[in-house]
C-alpha cells in the first residue's frame, strides 16, 4: 500500500512544480518582437516537459526496467539507526548557525556548529569536540577576516 | 623566439618570479576553498597590482588565474566539492578514485593535465592570438544557442539507465535558472514576490548545496563518510600511465583552448564537453563517472587551456569573457593599458613577458602542486565525524563571503535538502547543474537569435557554425541512446 502510494508521489509533485510555473508565466509581458519568443517561453515548455516526465513516472514505477539509479548519482549508504532523526537536526542547527550568523556573528556561532555537527556524527571525545570547532574558527579568521579582508557578517569581534 | 627570450628575462627577475609564485600559491588556494574562486582571488590582489608596474601586476594576476583552475580540483577529487565550477568535471571521475583510496594517482593526474593544459593555453595564445580572435568575433546569438545545446547534449552521457529522472534533473536545473529579472524584458519570473530573489539564484551556493551539504547529510544519516579503500598516499601516477593519458589531455586541451577563446563560454563549459567528448571517444565509457583517469585528465587539460585562450579575445579585442577577465581587464586598465586590436604592436615588450610568464606560472604551479599533494591526501584520512563538519562550515563560511549576502547560504542550504532529497530518490545532480549553467546562454542566445531574424527558426542553419554544433548536439544526444538499445538488444538475444 505504501509502495503503491509512493509511486505517485514524484509525479504529483513534478506535475504540482509545472503547474505552478504555468501559473506565474501568465503574468509575464508579451515578446517585444512579434514572431519571436518572449520570457513566457521558455518557463511554458519547461512546464510541458515536466508535465511529460511525470507522466512518463506515473507510467513506469521506480522498480520496472530502466529505472535503476543513474551513473552519476551518487548511491545512498544505508541508514543506520535514528538517521532521518540526525537529519532534521543537522537541519535545524545550520538553520540555527545561518540565522545566529546573520543577526550575531560569524565566528561565536561557527564552533556551535562545527561541534554540533560533529556531535550529531557521533563525536564523543571532549577534547575533540571543543578543540577542533575553536581550532576552525580561528583557521576561518586568520584566512578570511585578517588575510583576504573578505567580509563576513560580524558583530561583535 | 627572440621576443620570448626578452619575456623570459623579465619573467626571471626575482621579484617577478616572487610575484609570480604568490599568485600562483593564492590561486590554488582560493580555488581549492568552496565559495572562492579565481574572480575573488583577482579582485582580492588588485589593489596590490596599483602599486606595481604593468608587468609583475600582470604576471601575477595570470599566475593566480592558471593556478586557481587547478586548485579547484584539489577538494573536487578529496572531498568531491568541486572548489570552483570549472572543476564540477574532475568530481564525476576524480572524487569515486578517492574513493577507492586513489586520492594521489587522481591528484597527480589532474596537476600533470592542468600543466600540459596550461602549456598548451600559451602556446595557444602565442600562434593564434589573431586568427582565433577573430574566430570568437564570429560567435553570435545563433552559434551561442547552438553551443549551449551542444553542452546540455551532455546530459544524455549522465542519465545513465533512468533517462526520465536525467531529463526531469535537467529540467529543474533549467527552472532554477529561470527565477529572477528576464534579462531581455526585465520581468519578474519565479520570484514568488520575494524581493531576494529578483537577483537571481547564485551558481556557486546552488553548486555547495548540491556537492558539499547534501553529502554531509548523507554522512550524517548514514553516520559512514567516504569510504576509503587501501592507502591513499601510496598512489601516484607513473611515467607510463601520464603517458597512456596524452591523447585524453590533448583533446582537452584542444578542447578547451577553442572554447576558451569564445567570449562568455567560459572554462566550466569547456571542461564539461571536454569530459563528455572523453566519454564519447572511448573504448570503456562505462567506466567514466566510476573512477576513470581519462574523466580527470581531459577536463583539467581543458580548463587550464581555457586561461590562455581566454586572454586572446581580452587581449585582441578587449573583450572580457567571463568575470575573472573582466577584473584582469580593470587591472590593466588601472595600469594604464587598453587592450585591443593595437594591443601587439603597442605593448609588445609586456605581450613577451606575458608569453614566457605564463610558462614560468606553470612551472611554479607544478611546484606547488606537487609539495601539496601529500597535504591534500591527508585531508581525507581525518575521520568523518571530524571532516564532515568542517566541510559544512567551510562551505557555509564561503557562501557568505561569496557577496557577503547571507541568503546565498539560505541557497546553499536549501539545495543541500534538494539534492539529499533527489540523491535519495535516484535523481543524477549533476544535469540539473548543467542546466542552471547553460540556462541563460541557450534561453538568452535563442530569443535573442529569433529577434534578429523575425522569427525564423532557418538562421541556426544558415549559419555553418551553428549547424555543426546543433549536429553534433543530435549525435551526442543519440549515440547513448543508441549505443543502450543495442546492449538491451543483444543481451536479450543471448
Amino acid at each position: 500500500m505504501i509502495r503503491h502510494r509512493d509511486r505517485w508521489v514524484e509525479p504529483l509533485l513534478l506535475a504540482t512544480i509545472a503547474v505552478g510555473i504555468f501559473i506565474d508565466s501568465l503574468s509575464y509581458p508579451p515578446a517585444v518582437v512579434p514572431g519571436a519568443p518572449g520570457p513566457t517561453f521558455f518557463p511554458r515548455l519547461m512546464a510541458l516537459i515536466l508535465i511529460a516526465c511525470a507522466g512518463l513516472l506515473a507510467w513506469r514505477p521506480p522498480g520496472a526496467p530502466g529505472g535503476q539509479t543513474p551513473v552519476t548519482a551518487r548511491r545512498p549508504e544505508p541508514d543506520s539507526a535514528g538517521g532521518s532523526l540526525r537529519f532534521v537536526a543537522a537541519i535545524i542547527l545550520i538553520a540555527g548557525f545561518l540565522f545566529l550568523a546573520s543577526r550575531l556573528d560569524t565566528y561565536s556561532s561557527l564552533p556551535l556548529l562545527v561541534g554540533g555537527l560533529m556531535a550529531i556524527m557521533g563525536e564523543r571525545r571532549v577534547r575533540v569536540l571543543l578543540g577542533i570547532p575553536i581550532l576552525f574558527t580561528l583557521f576561518v579568521y586568520v584566512v578570511f577576516s585578517w588575510a583576504l579582508g573578505v567580509p563576513l557578517p560580524t558583530r561583535w569581534l | 623566439m627572440a621576443i620570448l627570450f626578452e619575456g623570459f628575462a623579465a619573467a626571471l627577475q626575482p621579484a617577478n618570479l616572487g610575484f609570480i609564485l604568490a599568485g600562483t600559491a593564492l590561486g590554488v588556494f582560493v580555488g581549492a576553498m568552496p565559495g572562492l574562486n579565481s574572480t575573488v582571488g583577482l579582485a582580492l590582489v588588485l589593489p596590490i597590482t596599483f602599486s606595481l608596474t604593468p608587468v609583475p601586476a600582470l604576471l601575477m594576476m595570470v599566475s593566480l588565474y592558471m593556478a586557481a583552475q587547478y586548485g579547484g580540483s584539489i577538494t573536487a577529487i578529496t572531498i568531491g566539492v568541486p572548489g570552483s565550477s570549472p572543476a564540477l568535471a574532475t568530481t564525476f571521475d576524480g572524487y569515486p578514485m578517492c574513493r577507492r583510496g586513489e586520492a594521489g594517482r587522481a591528484l597527480g593526474i589532474s596537476l600533470f593535465a592542468s600543466v600540459i593544459g596550461g602549456v598548451i593555453g600559451a602556446i595557444l595564445l602565442m600562434i593564434a592570438l589573431d586568427p582565433l580572435s577573430r574566430m570568437g568575433l564570429a560567435f553570435g546569438p545563433t552559434e551561442s544557442f547552438a553551443l549551449g545545446v551542444f553542452g546540455l547534449s551532455i546530459v544524455a552521457n549522465l542519465v545513465g539507465e533512468s533517462p526520465v529522472k536525467g531529463i526531469v534533473s535537467a529540467v529543474l536545473g533549467l527552472v532554477f535558472f529561470l527565477v529572477g529579472l528576464d534579462v531581455l524584458t526585465g520581468s519578474p519570473r519565479l520570484t514568488l514576490g520575494v524581493p531576494v530573489l529578483m537577483d537571481g539564484l547564485e551558481l556557486v551556493p546552488m553548486l555547495i548545496g548540491f556537492f558539499a551539504i547534501a553529502e554531509a547529510f548523507k554522512a550524517i544519516v548514514s553516520r559512514t563518510g567516504p569510504n576509503l579503500v587501501g592507502k591513499i598516499g601510496a598512489t601516484r601516477p607513473g611515467a607510463r600511465e601520464l603517458v597512456r593519458l596524452w591523447p585524453s589531455i590533448a583533446r582537452g586541451s584542444a578542447i578547451g583552448g577553442a572554447i576558451g577563446a569564445i567570449p562568455g563560454a567560459g572554462a566550466t563549459i569547456a571542461s564539461l564537453v571536454a569530459w563528455n567528448e572523453e566519454k564519447r571517444a572511448s573504448r570503456r565509457p562505462e567506466t567514466f563517472g566510476r573512477g576513470a583517469p581519462e574523466g580527470i585528465a581531459a577536463p583539467e587539460a581543458a580548463n587550464n587551456a581555457c586561461v590562455g585562450a581566454a586572454m586572446i579575445p581580452l587581449l585582441a579585442l578587449g573583450i572580457p569573457g567571463s568575470a575573472s577577465t573582466a577584473v584582469l581587464l580593470g587591472g590593466l586598465r588601472v595600469q594604464g593599458i587598453s587592450p585591443g586590436p593595437l594591443f601587439l604592436d603597442e605593448h609588445a615588450s609586456l605581450v613577451s613577458s606575458l608569453y614566457a610568464g605564463f610558462l614560468v606560472a606553470v612551472l611554479c604551479m607544478l611546484a606547488v602542486g606537487i609539495l601539496g599533494i601529500p597535504l591534500w591526501t591527508r585531508v581525507v584520512r581525518l575521520p568523518s565525524s571530524v571532516l564532515m563538519p568542517i566541510v559544512v562550515g567551510i562551505s557555509l563560511v564561503g557562501t557568505f563571503a561569496l557577496r557577503g549576502n547571507p541568503f546565498d547560504a539560505w541557497v546553499a542550504l536549501f539545495f543541500g535538502v534538494i539534492g539529499f532529497v533527489m540523491l535519495r530518490r535516484g535523481y543524477p545532480l549533476v544535469p540539473a547543474v548543467l542546466g542552471l549553467i547553460l540556462g541563460p546562454m541557450i534561453e538568452t542566445n535563442y530569443r535573442r537569435a529569433l529577434t534578429l531574424s523575425s522569427g525564423s527558426h532557418a538562421t541556426f542553419l544558415e549559419s555553418p557554425i551553428s549547424l555543426l554544433l546543433l549536429v553534433l548536439a543530435a549525435a551526442s544526444f543519440a549515440v547513448p541512446v543508441l549505443r543502450r538499445r543495442i546492449i538491451q538488444w543483444r543481451s536479450a538475444r543471448t
